[in-house]
């Protein structure tokens, strides 16, 4: 592999996403959304449920890092479903894929480019913190740790969006099929409140949320690391096959 | 320099190629020849390594395209067919997209466009978005993203589809201008682009050569039969015809008669006898006036059409 090919990709991808409305409008839902379940909005999905900040009265942002893997399920795969998708769409993937660069290099690039943007979205919620220490004031360790825990999650869900992407030529469905496995992993936890505890402390484990809530307290664990690496791993993997299949298949 | 060796590919139940064999040499322009969905496309696209053959190999200079996918993809520029583009991107940072991807370095890319801005005529739209771009212009840019890294080979999968007559010439002077040093594969099903631009052809046909050879060579190999046209006045129809078929090396004549009350004969020729001038004294004898006399040669048309229509 070529780290100059791999950023030459990036960089495009990263610079092509600007020139699109799309991409401000997305952050601008983003924030929208964010600001309004962390200050005003009480989130009832999740248990214990997040209540508002204004309601809790608590100098602390692990309500909003509790919070991000329900928005990332929506607004991560928005940013990423053109990612391969369009390319197919244009035909612009058959140039692309005919130049000297190797497959797992566009992965990663692409890869690269979505988890930027994701970085951008996170870093437009920093308003919150700084809100937070205007009336009280924030553990930072906590706050550090809960956007670190933020970063993990946002490069796992953006490796599902592109592998989501690399599956269709049709953004919509690139998004639903995106959209659908993020939900799997942000409310598999919740949806299995009804099994004996026993089973629930294995079964948690596959949840997004458990691990994300564990970075939102303050806790730096690595089995919580390894986790979201691996399914970050495990679906670019993923894409790479998908792509070398598709093509490269004999028959 | 390419060597397309026993070629087969399947979609599935599909035979889109099988064992196709032919070889390009350097310096050459080849057309690849065959109605739509021959597998021309398909042959280009596993030159390029973009698909893989489910048997046989392509070799470019001894390496396997397969085996040396990425080392085979730097000789050869590519323009896949209606040069599909970032739409949203500026004519300038495309190419130097691709200049990137292509390794040149850094400080040598703004001199490169711009080289190849003057080559392709693309100078006057370097600074636009490449949605504001004029069909013939997309396809100026797509020569240009081809020609980037200067390769030996260069691949056009039908160059002038979708563009207009004056278009279309621009293309082809343009190609011709940048033959003069490279290997190139045209792909058409356009006859009058390959006659006009490439030394040799291989003609596909449901996924097998059907033809393999320089102009003259297929001409001469399989134009067989060729057409004579004579205009007479002062004549009878019926007349012609069947005096015309009394001549040795005519095997079909049809005569139609004109709005002028001339009639016009279209004469089937074999053999290579001077039928011509047979045609003339028999006019002169039967004191009919020849208006005109016009042999036609066998044109790639005819050769198609015969090949391909089985």
């Amino acid at each position: 592999m070529d780290k100059k090919q791999i950023l030459n990709i990036a960089r495009k991808e990263f610079s092509y996403f600007f020139y699109m409305p799309m991409a401000y409008i997305a952050l601008f839902a983003f924030i929208l959304a964010t600001a309004l379940f962390f200050f005003v909005i009480p989130f009832k999905i999740t248990q214990p449920p997040i209540y508002p900040f204004f309601i809790l009265g608590q100098s602390s942002i692990e309500g909003l890092i509790r919070l991000l893997p329900y928005l990332f399920t929506l607004f991560i795969p928005a940013v990423t479903m053109r990612a391969f998708s369009e390319e197919f769409d244009t035909g612009t993937y058959e140039m692309l894929a005919t130049l000297p660069i190797r497959t797992s290099e566009l992965v990663l690039g692409k890869f690269l480019a979505s988890f930027l943007l994701t970085m951008v979205m996170i870093a437009t919620t920093l308003f919150i913190p700084f809100t937070v220490m205007l009336v009280g004031t924030p553990d930072w360790g906590a706050v550090f740790c809960g956007y670190l825990g933020a970063l993990f999650l946002a490069a796992m869900f953006a490796s599902i969006g592109i592998f989501a992407s690399s599956l269709t030529k049709n953004q919509i469905t690139a998004f639903i099929i995106a959209v659908a496995i993020c939900a799997l992993f942000a409310l598999f936890y919740d949806a299995m409140f009804f099994l004996p505890t026993a089973i629930l402390t294995v079964v948690r484990y596959f949840s997004a949320n458990y691990h994300v809530n564990n970075f939102a307290r303050g806790l730096i664990d690595l089995r919580d690391i390894v986790y979201m690496l691996s399914v970050t791993v495990v679906f670019l993997f993923m894409t790479y096959y998908r792509l070398e299949i598709k093509l490269k298949s004999k028959n | 320099m390419i060597e397309v060796d026993n070629l087969s590919k399947k979609y599935g139940d599909f035979l889109a190629l099988e064992n196709i064999n032919f070889s390009v040499n350097k310096g050459e322009i080849l057309g690849l020849l065959g109605p739509n969905g021959a597998g021309k496309t398909t042959t280009i696209r596993i030159l390029c390594s973009y698909l893989a053959p489910t048997s046989g190999t392509i070799r470019i200079k001894d390496l396997d395209v397969q085996r040396n996918d990425i080392a085979t993809r730097e000789k050869i520029g590519y323009l896949p067919e209606s040069a599909p583009l970032y739409k949203d991107m500026i004519v300038y940072d495309y190419l130097a997209f691709i200049a990137s991807l292509r390794r040149i370095n850094d400080q040598a890319i703004p001199g490169r466009i711009k080289e190849l801005s003057a080559t392709c005529g693309i100078g006057e739209v370097v600074h636009k978005s490449i949605n504001e771009l004029s069909k013939g212009y997309r396809q100026r840019v797509g020569l240009a993203q081809a020609l980037m890294s200067d390769p030996e080979i260069l691949v056009l999968d039908e160059p002038t589809s979708g563009l207009d007559p004056n278009q279309i010439i621009e293309i082809r002077e343009l190609i011709k201008k940048i033959s003069k040093e490279k290997t190139i594969i045209l792909c058409s099903h356009i006859l009058s682009e390959i006659e006009a631009t490439c030394d040799r052809v291989v003609i596909i046909n449901e996924g097998r050569i059907a033809a393999d050879g320089t102009l003259d060579e297929l001409k001469n190999k399989h134009g067989s039969a060729s057409y004579i046209t004579a205009r007479f006045k002062d004549a009878a129809a019926d007349s012609v015809s069947s005096e015309l078929k009394t001549i040795t090396g005519i095997d079909e004549v049809k005569v139609n008669s004109e709005n002028d009350n001339s009639i016009t004969a279209r004469i089937k020729v074999s053999g290579s006898e001077d039928i011509s001038s047979a045609v003339f004294n028999l006019a002169k004898s039967r004191e009919w006036t020849l208006v005109n006399l016009n042999q036609e040669s066998s044109s790639l048309e005819s050769i198609f059409l015969e090949l391909t229509s089985k």
